[in-house]
């Protein structure tokens, strides 16, 4: 249940979702639908929920606080999500797509290197977009879908959980990533049927649930090395106000990484010994990869660890296996490059908020990969402070994001979160040179003008290519989207003026206008368009998705029924044989039947047969009961039963039962052999 | 039980009305802006800034004009910081 207690009493103004009437009506019956915070990880996902105040995760069916963010298609059509899609890995490599953060809002000339490095094949669509490539399904999907997939699952569980419907959501993001990243997750809960209120960036979630309950003013530094992206994050918390000074990131770094380095040198290894290379063999590539991630994570805890790959692969000489040691110096060794790669974003993220490290009180390590002792050591060494370690690096970005989800639902009251924008905006001009109009780092909402000219003699239009990113040339930056603004009267170059307008709202939605100051003429877009996916296609997997829920309940449907089916001639089976004598040869014959046709519809498949014809035989089994107890009764039932068995009913009263019984079965197993 | 430990202040966090964003938007100066005087401490600033921030931001405030009223918030307090500092 919702707790209100921070709404403030006696106040007129209604706030929010909720007036003070509303919450105090809450009292009597209303019952809200709950907002939940998504932590929708490269490897793992979790969700949280408001509860009495406070953030708390929400537990899966499967009863874990985490879901892997794996999705599978089996030979069967079945689809599988979160740890049952993650087991059975290892033998469906290219239907079991994990990872797919990585691709998310991206195009095909971004990733790839990383679409070489999953046992699933990642292709190019016509549009330069990242595709994934399903054999088992037959068709293409684009990462939106299968993250989609996840979130259904999440927020199925969660509506389970919590006995309450879940339709909105706050869903958090590395902060690096950039508008069609973002654009994309956004587009991910769409397709999963959520309303996503918010796209918080995941060290600022971070923050939240650390500072909920601390009173004093602090400057943080969050240090969120998850599995596919490691951002920075340096927030001054205080007062209810949680102000986001600078972040900084790289969307390319992540535990998964590390995991590629021990592939490596297993696989390294195994092709100087054998010739071979393991990495062209899909299957032994994912059950490298899964050693290699249990290797790394026994290696925070070990100095060495073992990994045992029998029959990893076979030759002509016979089967091939693994067995070999790692140390965590060896480790350390093989990433050493990786964690120097984690030092230039704490020192982007300092200067970027114009503080020493001196100045900051207290480092929070987040993410999974921020276990790694060497990344411990890294940051105390670089900012010369013990980490806290005080939250839990799975949970926490969840726990911050159901925090904001009660801010906008008006659950949490005395708590803002001012956000900024990671990366700078601005527009391409003459030389295509990037001319910055909001830098990065600026608190959100903002709004920024500038004037602009013709760059020719007579120019009657100007084509504004709106872009993100901090290089000086756009070709080094993403083009976020263009638009035409036409019918300037022509002029010298230089004389025309064209007014751009840039304003981003709280919700990070950047719109853009360009207005002519001679004749008023004003042309305007809303980024949205930066998603990979125009907004039909998103429809119409809206839409599908929907479809692949009514698929998945026919499903559950057909598998319930056959199983009631099947149990159902399992008992009247047993009925029959148990109690055969006391049934009368007609009615018995009738059910028999029954069975039979029953059993024949079961082997077809045939949902609608089953149900028809599990009624029927449901309605003889009931006169066989009515028979089977009919001798010792009423007068009615006792009538047509009269020749089937007066005889061991008769004496058989309710009374005597317990002896009479074991007598009568007795006698039915000399009857059956 | 938690309501009874909070300090009372916070029990009775005020809201910004149509007047507050109105007067907040035709604030002549950024010290009229922000409430303060001239030659206040950052620190003073900064706790101002806090307590407005949590009145302004759009996402607290559902009036219309609270957008550009906390970013002529912002705006105060970034020229008032520098001053400050």
């Amino acid at each position: 249940m919702a707790d209100y207690r921070r709404v403030t009493p006696g106040r007129s103004q209604p706030r929010n979702l909720f007036s003070v009437g509303a919450s105090r009506m809450r009292a009597v019956n209303i019952r809200c639908e709950k907002v939940v915070g998504i932590d929708l990880g490269t490897t793992n996902s979790a969700v949280a929920a408001m509860e009495g105040g406070k953030p708390t995760i929400v537990t899966n069916a499967e009863g874990s606080r985490t879901t892997p963010s794996v999705v599978a298609f089996t030979k069967a059509g079945d689809r599988l999500v979160g740890q049952i899609a993650k087991r059975q890995g290892v033998v469906n490599p290219e239907n079991t797509f994990f990872s797919v953060k990585r691709f998310i809002g991206r195009r095909m000339d971004e990733v790839k290197e990383e679409s070489k490095q999953v046992p699933y094949q990642v292709v190019q669509d016509p549009n330069g977009n990242v595709k994934l490539d399903c054999p088992n399904a037959g068709r293409q999907f684009a990462a939106e879908e299968i993250s989609a997939q996840v979130l259904r699952k999440l927020i199925d569980d969660a509506s389970k959980f919590l006995n309450d419907k879940v339709d909105k959501a706050v869903i958090t993001v590395p902060a690096y990533f950039n508008d069609s990243q973002r654009q994309a997750t956004k587009d991910s809960g769409k397709i999963a049927g959520v309303e996503v209120l918010r796209i918080i960036n995941e060290p600022t979630a971070a923050a939240l649930a650390y500072g909920l309950d601390k009173k004093a003013n602090e400057t943080i530094l969050v240090f969120d090395l998850g599995g596919g992206t490691f951002d920075v994050s340096i927030l001054e918390v205080g007062d209810g106000v949680f102000e986001v000074l600078s972040t900084s990131g790289d969307t390319h770094l992540g535990g998964d990484d590390f995991d590629k380095r021990i592939v490596d040198l297993l696989a390294n290894e195994f092709q100087q010994a054998e010739s071979m290379d393991l990495r062209n063999d899909r299957q032994a590539l994912q059950r490298l990869t899964e050693a290699a991630e249990k290797a790394k994570i026994e290696l925070s805890t070990l100095p060495q660890t073992s990994v045992n790959l029998p029959f990893i692969t076979a030759t002509a000489d016979g089967p091939k296996h693994i067995d070999t040691n790692i140390t965590k110096a060896k480790f350390e060794d093989i990433c050493s490059d990786l964690l120097d790669r984690c030092r230039r974003p704490v020192e982007q993220a300092l200067k970027d908020a114009k503080l020493s490290l001196s100045e900051i009180d207290e480092v929070i390590l987040v993410g999974g990969s921020s276990r790694i002792p060497a990344v411990r050591d890294l940051v105390q060494s670089m900012t010369q402070k013990e980490p806290n370690v005080s939250v839990n690096p799975d949970e926490v970005v969840a726990l911050g994001a159901a925090v904001q989800a009660g801010v906008l639902a008006g659950e949490v009251s005395d708590i803002v979160l001012l956000d900024v924008t990671p990366l700078s905006l601005g527009l391409e001009t003459l030389g295509g040179v990037n001319t910055k109009l909001i830098t990065r780092n600026t608190t959100l909402p903002t709004s920024k003008s500038e004037t602009f000219s013709t760059a020719a003699d007579g120019q009657t239009s100007v084509e504004i290519n709106v872009v993100q990113g901090e290089r000086e040339f756009v070709r080094d930056c993403k083009s976020l989207g263009t638009f035409r603004l036409d019918g300037i009267p022509p002029a010298p170059r230089g004389v025309p003026q064209v007014e751009v307008k840039f304003d981003i709202d709280a919700n990070g939605i950047l719109s853009v206008t360009a207005t002519d100051k001679g004749t008023g003429r004003q042309q305007d877009i809303k980024i949205t368009g930066a998603s990979t996916l125009p907004s039909d296609e998103v429809d119409a997997m809206v839409k599908e998705a929907e479809k692949f829920a009514d698929e998945d309940k026919a499903k559950r449907d057909s598998v319930d029924t056959k199983n009631q089916a099947d149990s159902m001639v399992y008992q009247t089976e047993k009925q029959l044989k148990e109690f055969g004598e006391k049934i009368p040869d007609d009615l018995k014959g009738k059910v028999e039947a029954s069975i039979k046709v029953l059993r024949e519809s079961i082997d077809k498949d045939d949902v609608e047969g089953m149900k028809a014809n599990m009624k029927k035989l449901q309605e003889e089994a009931m006169q066989m009961g009515a028979a089977m107890y009919g001798g010792q009764g009423g007068p009615a039932p006792g009538g047509p039963e009269g020749p089937g068995g007066p005889g061991p009913q008769g004496p058989g009263g309710a009374d005597g039962k317990g002896d009479d019984d074991d007598t009568v079965v007795d006698a039915e197993f000399k009857d059956a052999n | 039980k938690a309501d009874a430990e909070r300090p009372p202040k916070q029990q009775s966090t005020p809201v910004a009305n149509a007047a507050d964003v109105s007067r907040m938007l035709e604030a002549r100066s950024d010290y009229e802006c922000l409430q303060v005087q001239a030659g206040e401490s950052a620190a003073s600033i900064k706790k101002k800034y806090k307590e407005l921030a949590v009145l302004f931001h759009p996402d607290k405030c559902k009036l219309q004009g609270a957008k550009a009223a906390f970013q002529r918030l912002h705006l105060a307090y970034n020229n008032l910081n520098r001053i400050a500092r």
